[in-house]
């Protein structure tokens, strides 16, 4: 049976829409204007346990508010979710003794509280047995190296600290799922990693389940096996990472560096199917398609024909591969159009 | 029992972290003894030239409002994150973490700002009843001193339920404020012989925010008067009565919860 | 104060409609505060209602009839709500984030951009508290008119002037957050303080004598006892014998002179108080870095 089943899952709020100016904070003061707003609009998937999934989409997606479902936090407008076989906003506190939840942005730990005073006391909250919570939390606080800061009130941490301590309290009760929600966010790239490494290390040796939501792709790449865009709501693709890379990546650039300057001319008439571009003289660009041109092919042919120093080609980033997904889904325009601020522009294009 | 023994581990911790803020401390001690002696001083200051108040000597009013005193502090001393729940829980989004922990999420919410210096304002009001009762000289055995203590822990429970009611609005309705001030100044109308006030006033004090029953109606009874007996001993079934409704306002808020903050 | 400074007159304009736009944001704070309004003059009328109910018709209490006491209760109430505000608060909050260094790199001085925003917020309130919460009190309750035409004119600069002293006074409890990391404490022992000793639950010719000549050297009665006494042209009080200005008497006129005068000495005094403690805590401010 799989971990979590979340079918066909909305959410809907009413956002008061401020109008502008004196005249209209004056208006405000007797009439207000609501506008319903779909953050999640029929999302779909389960996940298996032991899988680990990162969870993207641009600012205002619905990511959070999913998350904010799937941990029980908030109730779904309709459609169901089944974790753990319990329903997490009814069955809230026999569901969260099961669960982990990191939210980047903020700690869940107490503001002013010793970090050991913190996590003892969520020992006891969560009425984990004395000698297995002793256990973990000796083994935790090897895994995240928490000697150095154990009695220092939370409010004195570091950013990069705070975040290894908010893990440690998500993992101290032993949950079965684990909900990051933007855990790399605003951390220096040796905390980052750090991180990454420990939450790959909490995967494989415990099985925890993890679902983790990000803008830095690198944790995408370094954690996720599986990937799930939403955009509008909506997931616009569910899959392996490899696959999402295929997919939107039969589109490849090469960087050719030169010891002698080349005529572009000659090179388009040699290969049609190639756009170049060119940096000065001695650089140039090269965008193909996979498909109509092998890039073994391209390179054969390029190095037949010109002095080369040197020929790179660097794989498409994700944001790239995910824009590409958005070209492809149609999403784009709305993409373009919440970049501009105007959510009524999306009809007209 | 087991939720108890979490409770006081709370409890435990939250008074550390309070007293770690000494200054803090202190100033609330001395605000809320100040607040305390304000509310003595009016009735005082009042009576001075006025001497009667519809048939209440001084004293008389003192019990009322020693006791109602006495309520009020046990109350603020768990309630004060009541009124701040809409701008600290649901604005500032702190409401999310209370939801993640298997425990009552109400009971997080009283356990989470726990101040002990308003116990002054309990201590006042219980001086006030001492002081009341000498100068009533009324001969009170363990019957009527326990029919006091039953008053005050349930006039406490009385303003929780209510105040958390209040709360309780504040998941739907996102506002720093929120609904609880005019209420609030309610409190004082309650301190007060409810006869002199017009049917409507008294009606409201009675059964739409009973705060009638924290002090006014168990002292008609402590002071022998007539006319309000069934009223005077009803207030431990108004207040479950306010405890059931508080409860299930709080879990229809919950259900409700946005999350908006940020 | 530098003179150009002080008139730097567009930019306090700025803070002026700035805060009022603020005020207007919170729709329910307005209902709420009404509604308290309302249950603080019910109580205190009904309170006295009682107190007058089994004396003769015209009977007095320390120097009130019914009628004036519920007029002084109705009008204290009233032109609350125009004075009140929370400047306490705000300077707590950029003491306490740090933002208040930026006045020191403003071209105006602090206490004016102080006193301009509460100014602008007393006319918001004016608008929109104090001219319904008026309306509504006098169509509920038996509220007097004022005592003559002069008196209703010194009154209403007397409330401007109340603002002007309570805005100092609360200037100066914000100034508390530089030594204290917390001044809620604080706020509420002036809270209380006012409350009691400017006069607003009761008049000040109530108090005990002792209290009354305690009063007289404190600014509180400057902000409620003095306007609302005004109104009622009830002047005997706010300097009684032997307080520093017993000796300007008698006719009304002269008493309502002296009643703003007295007003006018406290902004004196308070404004250069709140400077030499603004001024100290720039200087620390600028030492330490914030």
């Amino acid at each position: 049976m799989p971990a979590v089943v979340v079918d066909n899952l909305v959410k809907e709020f009413r956002r008061f829409q401020r109008r502008e100016g004196l005249a209209g904070a004056v208006k405000d003061l007797f009439r207000r204007d609501y506008q319903a707003l779909r953050a999640v609009d029929g999302v779909s998937f389960s996940i298996e346990r032991g899988e680990r999934i990162g969870y993207i989409g641009p600012n205002g997606a619905g990511k959070s508010t999913t998350i904010k479902m799937l941990t029980g936090i908030l109730t779904p407008t309709s459609g169901e979710i089944a974790a753990l076989g319990l329903s997490p906003h009814r069955q809230r506190k026999q569901y969260v003794r099961r669960i982990g939840v990191v939210f980047g942005q903020r700690t869940q730990l107490w503001w002013d509280l010793a970090v050991v005073e913190s996590l003892k006391l969520l020992l006891q909250i969560y009425e984990v047995p004395r000698a297995e919570g002793e256990a973990r939390l000796a083994k935790l606080r090897e895994l995240l190296a928490l000697d150095e800061f154990l009695h220092t009130p939370v409010r004195k941490l570091s950013l990069g600290q705070r975040m290894r301590a908010d893990l440690a309290a998500s993992l101290l009760h032993g949950p079965e799922l684990l909900f990051l929600d933007e855990p790399t966010i605003g951390l220096d790239l040796v905390a980052k990693d750090a991180i990454r490494a420990l939450l790959k290390r909490v995967n494989d040796e415990l099985g925890t389940t993890i679902l983790l939501t990000t803008h830095d792709l690198r944790d995408i790449e370094a954690l996720a096996q599986r990937v799930m865009v939403i955009d509008g709501g909506k997931i616009v693709y569910d899959g392996s990472l490899e696959q999402l890379r295929d997919e939107a990546g039969e589109e490849a650039s090469a960087e050719i560096e030169l010891l002698e300057p080349a005529s572009l001319e000659e090179l388009r008439r040699l290969l049609p199917q190639v756009r170049f571009a060119q940096d000065n003289p001695l650089r140039l660009r090269a965008q193909f398609s996979k498909r109509e041109l092998p890039a073994a092919q391209l390179l054969a042919r390029l190095v037949g024909s010109l002095k080369v120093a040197d020929i790179a080609l660097p794989e498409p980033s994700i944001e790239e591969v995910i824009r590409r997904i958005y070209e492809k889904t149609g999403k784009s325009a709305m993409v373009a159009a919440k970049a501009a601020g105007g959510g009524a522009a999306a009809a007209s294009r | 029992m087991r939720a108890l023994r979490i409770y006081i581990a709370l409890f435990r911790q939250m008074l550390k972290v309070r007293l770690a803020y000494r200054g803090d401390f202190v100033a609330d001690l001395f605000a809320t003894a100040l607040g305390g002696l304000a509310s003595l001083f009016f009735v005082l200051l009042f009576f001075r030239p006025v001497g009667e108040l519809a048939g209440w000597r001084q004293d008389e009013i003192l019990l009322i409002v020693g006791l109602s005193m006495m309520s009020y502090g046990l109350f603020a001393t768990v309630s004060w994150n009541l009124f701040e729940f809409g701008d600290r829980y649901i604005i500032e989004g702190r409401f999310d973490r209370v939801l993640l922990r298997p425990i009552s999420s109400f009971a997080q919410i009283l356990c989470d700002q726990f101040r002990i210096p308003v116990l002054a304002e309990t201590a006042i009001g219980t001086a006030v009843v001492a002081h009341a009762v000498a100068g009533l000289e009324l001969d009170w055995g363990v019957v009527e001193w326990s029919f006091v203590a039953l008053t005050v822990i349930c006039g406490a429970l009385l303003y929780v339920f209510v105040f958390s009611i209040l709360a309780s609005v504040s998941f739907h309705f996102e506002d720093r404020i929120g609904v609880a001030p005019p209420v609030f100044n309610l409190i004082p109308f309650g301190r007060w012989p409810q006869e002199i006030f017009p049917w409507p006033i008294q009606a409201l004090l009675r059964w739409v925010i009973p705060f009638g029953f924290v002090a006014y109606y168990p002292s008609t009874a402590l002071l022998g008067r007539t006319g309000l007996g069934g009223l005077a001993i009803a207030a431990p079934l108004v207040t479950l009565s306010f405890g059931g409704l508080a409860a299930l306002c709080w879990r229809l808020g919950v259900r409700k919860y946005e999350s908006t903050g940020s | 104060m530098n003179p150009a400074r002080a008139l730097h007159l567009p930019a306090y304009l700025g803070f002026f409609s700035g805060q009022f736009r603020k005020m207007l944001a919170y729709r329910t704070r307005y209902v709420t505060g009404i509604v308290s309004y309302l249950v603080y003059v019910t109580t205190y009328y009904y309170l006295w209602r009682a107190v007058f109910s089994h004396r003769a018709a015209g009977a007095e209490v320390a120097g009130y009839t019914l009628d004036q006491m519920v007029t002084y209760v109705a009008i204290s109430w009233i032109a609350r709500s125009a004075y009140f505000n929370n400047v306490d608060r705000e300077i707590a909050e950029q003491v306490q984030n740090g933002s208040i260094a930026v006045a020191l790199s403003r071209p105006v001085s602090l206490q004016g951009t102080v006193v301009a925003a509460a100014l602008g917020e007393g006319l918001f309130r004016f608008c929109f508290f104090t001219l319904p919460i008026g309306a509504v009190i006098l169509l509920l309750f038996p509220v007097g008119a004022p005592a003559s035409p002069l008196h209703a004119a010194a009154f209403l600069v007397s409330c401007a002037l109340s603002q002007v002293i309570l805005t100092h006074v609360n200037f100066l409890v914000g100034m508390c957050a530089f030594p204290l990391k917390n001044i809620d404490g604080v706020m509420r022992m002036k809270h209380y303080l006012i409350e009691i000793l400017s006069g607003l639950l009761l008049p000040v010719a109530l108090f005990p004598g002792w209290l009354q000549a305690l009063s007289s050297w404190l600014p509180f009665q400057a902000i409620a006892y003095v306007p609302s006494s005004l109104w009622l042209g009830h002047l005997r009080g706010p300097a009684p014998a032997g307080g520093p200005l017993a000796w300007l008497a008698a006719e009304p006129g002269q008493l309502v002179a002296r009643a703003l005068l007295v007003q006018l000495l406290w902004v004196a005094f308070l404004a250069v108080l709140s400077n030499l403690v603004w001024r100290r805590a720039a200087r620390r401010l600028v030492v330490q870095g914030g």
